[in-house]
């Protein structure tokens, strides 16, 4: 499955932008992020269940008064979830746990000047999907039968960021990424608010 | 005039905000998938759906789903016979309705199912010409066997009895001491 890589043309274009805004205030810094992840496509919120955890690391290059570029690695976990459908010919159990590692940007605008604590902007981001399954087949006639294993894919996935920045080392954030994963490109959307903190 | 202390008015700012309201609304369809319980046969499927195979005897099943790849064959349950890499099941004596499973390796949420059916072996004809010869002595039993048949030419009754495939086997009879 041939996939766009971000990696190349990211690092090029922060090794360009750093450069030029070399003598910014705070123009690079790194930091870590922490969030919740609420699954809200209905496929994805049926396969995951319950919200999940999101950790990853950041950095953030200001190329310009109001203008970020943020590039992050994203590591999200799911609660497993279990779901069951009894037919007249059997009753099946599929257990299911996803994750997802999302390597991406946001580009960010300050609203109003540099000094803005607000923020607004879009992110892009390739995500892998990744769905740990076991499928459970008890027929009505007797027996079972069960088999497990984990599925994976890789998408792209855009979404608004809108951040607030609490003070010079902590951000608030909030955001909503539209992708698609499984082998039916079912939607996968999330919404997640979350802590950054810079270094 | 009140400034516009979020820059709403930067064109910028506007198609950001049309980007993020359009995100909004585009949440994502609801639509069937194979990959959720009860929705056996609907992506991958086995032919033939149903199939009759005596015990002993083997019946090739196929799946077939959009993607290609190799599925995950099950018998359940498993005393209905094997079922190999392929798809081969080989039936077992024992008759009964079985369940021919398969799981999609890619992803083993896609299931597909088919039946097959191993039927109670046949009662062996009593009129097999070149085998029975009436003497008086042959008897049905319970089980539908024959018992102290004949076969032509032996002086002494025979043995016979029939395999898993229905192939009748007969020995000679044993001779009693004194005759």
């Amino acid at each position: 499955m041939a996939k766009p890589h971000l990696g190349l043309p990211l690092v090029a274009f922060m090794a360009v932008t750093s450069i030029q805004g070399a003598d910014k205030y705070h123009s690079q810094t790194i930091g870590l992020q922490m969030a919740v992840v609420f699954p809200t496509s209905p496929d994805l919120r049926l396969t995951a269940g319950s919200p999940g955890l999101l950790l990853g690391v950041h950095g953030t290059w200001i190329f310009a008064d109001q203008h970020l570029l943020r590039p992050r690695l994203d590591y999200t976990h799911f609660l497993s979830q279990s779901q069951t459908s009894s037919l007249p010919a059997l009753t099946q159990t599929i257990d299911t746990r996803v994750s997802s590692l999302a390597f991406g940007f946001d580009y960010l605008y300050r609203l109003s000047g540099k000094r803005s604590d607000w923020a607004l902007g879009l992110g892009v981001v390739e995500i892998r999907w990744a769905v740990a399954s076991t499928n459970r087949i008890n027929p009505a006639r007797g027996g079972s039968v069960a088999a497990s294993g984990t599925s994976h894919w890789a998408n792209l996935g855009v979404g608004p960021v809108v951040s607030f920045r609490i003070s010079d080392h902590q951000e608030v954030e909030a955001r909503l990424i539209t992708s698609r994963y499984g082998q039916e490109k079912q939607p996968a959307n999330t919404a997640s608010i979350g802590l950054l903190w810079h270094f | 005039m009140q400034p516009d202390r979020f820059g709403f008015k930067d064109p910028l700012v506007q198609a950001a905000a049309s980007v993020l309201l359009l995100l909004l609304l585009a949440c994502g369809g609801n639509r069937a998938t194979g990959d959720r319980p009860g929705t056996v046969n609907q992506i991958l499927q086995v032919s033939p759906a149903t199939a009759t195979v005596t015990g002993g005897q083997t019946q090739q099943f196929t799946a077939s789903l959009p993607w290609g790849g190799t599925v995950l064959w099950s018998v359940v349950p498993a005393t209905g016979g094997s079922i190999n890499a392929s798809g081969l099941f080989t039936a077992s004596a024992i008759p009964g309705q079985y369940s021919i499973i398969a799981m999609w390796s890619g992803d083993v949420r896609y299931t597909a199912m088919a039946t097959a059916t191993v039927p109670p072996l046949t009662p062996l004809m009593l009129s097999t010409p070149d085998l029975v010869a009436a003497s008086g002595r042959q008897q049905g039993s319970a089980n539908g066997q024959i018992q102290n048949a004949t076969v032509v030419g032996e002086p002494v009754p025979a043995v016979q009895a029939a395999d898993v495939s229905g192939t009748v086997q007969v020995r000679h009879g044993f001779k009693p001491s004194g005759q």
